[in-house]
């Protein structure tokens, strides 16, 4: 084995620079296509903001496009690494039959466990969870109201069980053996209804209810109960399965697998199988979860409209409330109270028809629930107050902001003050006829314009709140709900206040950014680029947002609000954007992000965006570790950059013989013809940028450096690597490792906007990881403030800015230098978190204005 | 006030169709949509509209015969085709049989609603002149 180290390390010492051309040129290839993975991914994203028209054709071929960039990519790397990574490609096949299954519109179960906490499900889950269950953990996850603990068995476990009870098989022979090929609904639930019940659970998926169970049970105490709810693929989604399903309530610990078969059979129950036929959906696919959530000890419950379907120009929401569980208001045997509440805050109450109220569901003690009495003090007197009724219109609006549709949804109450959401689904509301387009011209005649056909809608809607502008320093409790944010950039800091906004404007930003990829997954409208909202749109003033027509109007426009909350359907639930949806998170996703983690791995690439990641990485850690180059310096390719200090720093030409003096083996940066290469040099060498005096040392960072585990302890051991960057004329490739830390560049720059990038990654250090991720964050946020899209994990740091001027660029390019510069040894200096501040605000306003060339 | 223009839709891609009603309704247009060309035409001839919109690439009758029979039948309907191919060849042989204009998908939405405006402006002109 260590001979064959040897004659290895041996052979890639001898590695001519004519080799090693060739293997730069495939990483050139390499990186092309790992950004055209990422462009598709922003490009596609973008599409999901619904400014776009786009059929199922473009969707084909951008999974088609993206096969093919990733393909490249693996074999790009097997090309430079010498075939040391052929995992990959299983990883890519595998990826690859999974995008053939969305297309085929067959159901593909994500690799998921069988349980998940609600807590951790949203609607990126719905795949895993179902609709119904996906919605319900978006409420509390994102929109953070109350939910009921519990856990969902997910539609990898429904696999698993099916798997055991061949389900699908038992479909197949059921349709075969009927003369008409079409056995009736209910010889279809008879017979699958017997298998499942005769079929024992799985040993594994048994043990992971149980276990689940347990930890809810430690957590809630003796007495917990659970409702074991239907969450099916589809249901409360694109199928409106309403009722369909069955749900168990008021189950006791030791009942829930049972009742979870039970839950799995009503899947196929002759209601659902009928309703499916007419709705033209096949029996094959069908998938269901199974949500298992704690039973509130409500003290009455109901169903909230936050529209009058009968009346939908009223602005009121519609609110049955019944004492004990909801049971009744649902099946509507018996009288509830009934409550018009004012969409407007403060949501006063509009009507009221308090009823006499005799009986209300309970838990029974043995488990289930039953009918008793209503206690008469309670039988005449409203179920809830007025307080209660108006925090539950305050929160339901918010979920029909949020789901963009006016909700159906149910609720409960129990001793805490905020209402507990068991579920929320679309209300479907018929348009009125005098809602027509003609009416809605006269309605916004009458506001004034403040904005119009500034920059671009990122994320189509129409809101209303009031301006607050903001500079991505606000936490999120200084933001008051449904305001309308509006700031000078697209900051992604801004992004964690997306979820309080009603819509987002900016003067400066881009549609494939970060904050418009947020304002589009959370479904706030937003415009961006338009170069003027901060001087036209004053703070605390009431405006009404139309990404639509990219419009903003003063004041309230209620027409334009109704028609969106009417519209018959909202184009994010099209066919289209689902599958679009479902791609997206099946390809872009990024798990393996940090290379240190022992799970970056090729076996554990789950998205393109993992493989090339991954392949990325990789190949980098092959090039530039342990190249020796020396006695190639003297070829008219390569040669030792002079910088004027102790920095030895290797360079690469692959362009035009004539980017590099000729003769001798050294170079000034002021004689290199690379523009890339030569700004970043610029701003290395700048003023100050450099010191080469060696920074104090505390003794706790000392003993640090020497024990504590170094962001680059997994690099090659020996020798470190050499500097090097390889470049043409537009193009640059920088791997600089500076003692413990580690700076990567890869930039191309032109006079074609669209094509120019840099990508810049950092990472390592020689203190603790406290003061590593804090010198990180500073340098994240110094490059949000100039435009980056910056992803931050403690210490390691990637951003990205794309589609910028060559001026911009190159200047860009020149800040990052003199960074790499500034920051080289800071971590040593960041002793305390205001230190990032300070250092943000030293690095902008004083040491790189200081630098610059007057 | 003036009644609103006749705009008719033809794409057998159901999302162009769902998706346009509404915006250009929102317009102020009067809005039919068709997923099959064949029941487009018979509409064609049994109406008439002010803009026919609609894919290049169907069944039985394809957008260039629909854009055919359309200024046959109405010679004054201006006409925007919609495609998937932006090929060259394809956007001259529909602005040769009379399109007023072209556009490839995936476009903005803005981009046609652009676009009918400004056929619905030349429209009311030269009514107006007429």
């Amino acid at each position: 084995m260590l001979s064959w180290l040897r004659r290895f390390r041996k052979t890639r010492k001898t590695q001519s620079v004519a080799s090693l051309r060739l293997k730069i040129e495939r990483f050139r290839e390499l990186l092309r296509e790992n950004n055209r993975v990422l462009d598709l991914i922003a490009d596609a994203d973008e599409k999901l903001g619904g400014d776009f028209l786009f059929d199922t054709a473009f969707i084909t071929d951008l999974a088609h496009d993206l096969e093919d960039s990733a393909s490249r990519v693996v074999r790009d790397l097997n090309f430079i690494t010498e075939n040391r990574h052929l995992a990959l490609s299983s990883a890519y096949d595998k990826i690859r039959v999974r995008v053939g299954d969305l297309m085929a519109a067959r159901i593909a179960v994500p690799n998921a466990p069988y349980i998940l906490p609600i807590e951790s499900v949203d609607c990126d889950s719905a795949d895993s969870v179902g609709e119904k269950m996906a919605c319900l953990g978006e409420i509390g996850r994102r929109l953070h109201f109350r939910i009921p603990p519990g856990f969902i068995i997910t539609s990898q476990a429904f696999k698993r069980f099916s798997e055991r009870a061949r389900l699908e098989e038992k479909i197949r022979l059921l349709y075969a053996r009927d003369p008409g090929g079409m056995p009736t609904p209910s010889e279809v639930e008879s017979s699958l209804g017997k298998t499942i019940s005769s079929t024992r659970l799985p040993e594994d998926l048994r043990k992971a209810i149980v276990r689940a169970v347990s930890v809810q049970t430690k957590r809630a105490g003796k007495g917990v109960s659970f409702a074991v709810r239907s969450s099916a693929l589809g249901e409360d989604g694109e199928l409106s399965f309403a009722g369909l399903h069955d749900s168990v309530l008021a189950v006791k610990p030791d009942g829930v697998p049972a009742a979870y078969k039970e839950v799995v059979a009503s899947l196929f129950n002759a209601r659902a199988i009928s309703y499916r036929r007419t709705r033209g959906e096949p029996l094959e696919p069908a998938v269901m979860a199974v949500g298992c959530v704690q039973m509130v000890a409500a003290t009455c419950s109901g169903v909230l409209y936050t529209l009058d379907p009968n009346a939908p120009e009223r602005d009121v929401l519609v609110v049955t409330a019944t004492p004990g569980l909801g049971k009744i208001v649902v099946e509507g045997t018996a009288s509830v109270d009934r409550f018009l509440v004012s969409r407007v805050p403060p949501h006063r109450i509009v009507s009221r028809e308090i009823a006499d109220k005799e009986t209300m569901y309970e838990i029974a003690p043995e488990g289930g629930i039953h009918l008793v009495q209503v206690p008469e003090a309670r039988r005449k007197t409203p179920c809830v107050s007025d307080d209660f009724l108006a925090a539950l219109a305050s929160a339901a609006l918010r979920i029909e902001q949020y789901s963009k549709s006016p909700q159906d949804i149910e609720w409960a109450k129990d001793a805490g003050a905020e209402p507990v959401f068991l579920q929320s689904r679309p209300l479907h509301v018929r348009p009125e006829a005098e809602h027509t387009a003609v009416n809605l011209r006269t309605a916004v005649a009458n506001h004034p314009v403040l904005l119009s056909g500034h920059g671009t809608v990122t994320s189509r809607g129409i809101a209303y709140g009031q301006v607050v502008l903001v500079n991505g320093r606000e936490k999120l409790e200084d933001i008051p709900e449904g305001a309308v944010l509006v700031a000078r950039f697209s900051s992604p800091h801004l992004a964690e206040l997306v979820s309080k906004a009603s819509a987002v404007i900016t003067d400066i930003g881009s549609p494939t950014g970060h904050l418009a990829t947020i304002t589009r997954e959370l479904r706030v409208p937003s415009i961006m680029d338009t170069g003027i909202a901060t001087q036209v749109l004053a703070g605390g003033v009431e405006v009404t947002v139309d990404a639509e027509e990219n419009t903003i109007y003063q004041g309230k426009v209620d027409e334009l609000l109704l028609y969106q909350l009417l519209r018959r359907s909202s184009y994010q639930d099209s066919a289209e954007f689902r599958l679009l949806r479902r791609l997206l998170r099946v390809l872009a996703p990024l798990h393996l992000r940090n290379p240190r983690d022992r799970n970056f791995t090729a076996d554990n690439c789950e998205s393109y965006h993992d493989v090339i990641r991954f392949a990325h990485e990789k190949a980098v850690e092959y090039l530039v570790g342990g190249h020796d180059l020396g006695p190639e310096t003297g070829s008219a390719y390569c040669r030792n950059m002079n910088l004027h200090f102790p920095l030895d720093l290797m360079v690469i030409n692959i362009g035009d013989v004539s980017l590099l003096p000729s003769g001798g083996t050294e170079c000034e940066v002021g004689q290199i013809g690379s523009e890339p290469l030569r700004s970043l040099l610029e701003g290395i060498i700048a003023p100050g940028a450099w010191s080469s005096e060696p920074t104090n040392m505390d003794f706790k960072s000392f003993m640090s450096s020497v024990t504590g585990r170094s962001a680059l302890e997994t690099a090659p051991s020996g020798a470190p690597p050499p500097n090097l960057a390889i470049f043409s004329d537009r193009y640059l490739n920088l791997n600089l490792f500076l003692g413990y830390h580690y700076n990567q560049v890869d930039a191309y720059v032109s006079d074609v906007r669209n094509d120019n990038y840099i990508y810049f990654r950092f990472m390592g250090g020689m203190t603790n990881i406290a003061r590593r991720s804090r010198r990180a964050k500073m340098i994240s946020i110094i490059l949000e403030k100039q435009d980056f899209a910056v992803d931050l994990l403690g210490d390691f740091l990637v951003a990205r800015l794309k589609k910028f001027e060559r001026p911009i660029l190159l200047e860009r390019l020149r800040m990052i230098g003199c960074l790499i510069g500034y920051t080289r040894q800071l971590d040593v200096k960041m002793r305390r978190d205001t230190m990032i501040d300070e250092g943000v605000e030293d690095f902008l306003n004083s040491f790189y204005i200081q630098s610059s060339p007057t | 006030m003036a009644e609103p223009l006749r705009i008719c839709v033809v794409d057998d891609e159901k999302i162009v169709c769902e998706r346009l009603k509404p915006i250009l309704e929102k317009g102020g247009f009067s809005v039919e949509t068709y997923i099959e060309s064949a029941l487009a035409l018979k509409r064609l001839s049994e109406t008439t509209f002010d803009i026919l919109i609609t894919d290049i690439k169907m069944g039985q009758p394809d957008g260039i015969e629909l854009l055919r029979y359309a200024k046959v039948h109405s010679p004054s309907i201006r006409v925007i085709i919609i495609t998937g191919f932006a090929t060259a060849e394809t956007a001259r042989e529909a602005m040769k049989s009379g399109a007023a204009d072209f556009i490839a998908k995936p476009f903005r939405l803005s981009q046609l609603t652009d676009l009918v405006m400004q056929l619905a402006q030349q429209i009311r002109e030269s009514a107006s002149s007429g």
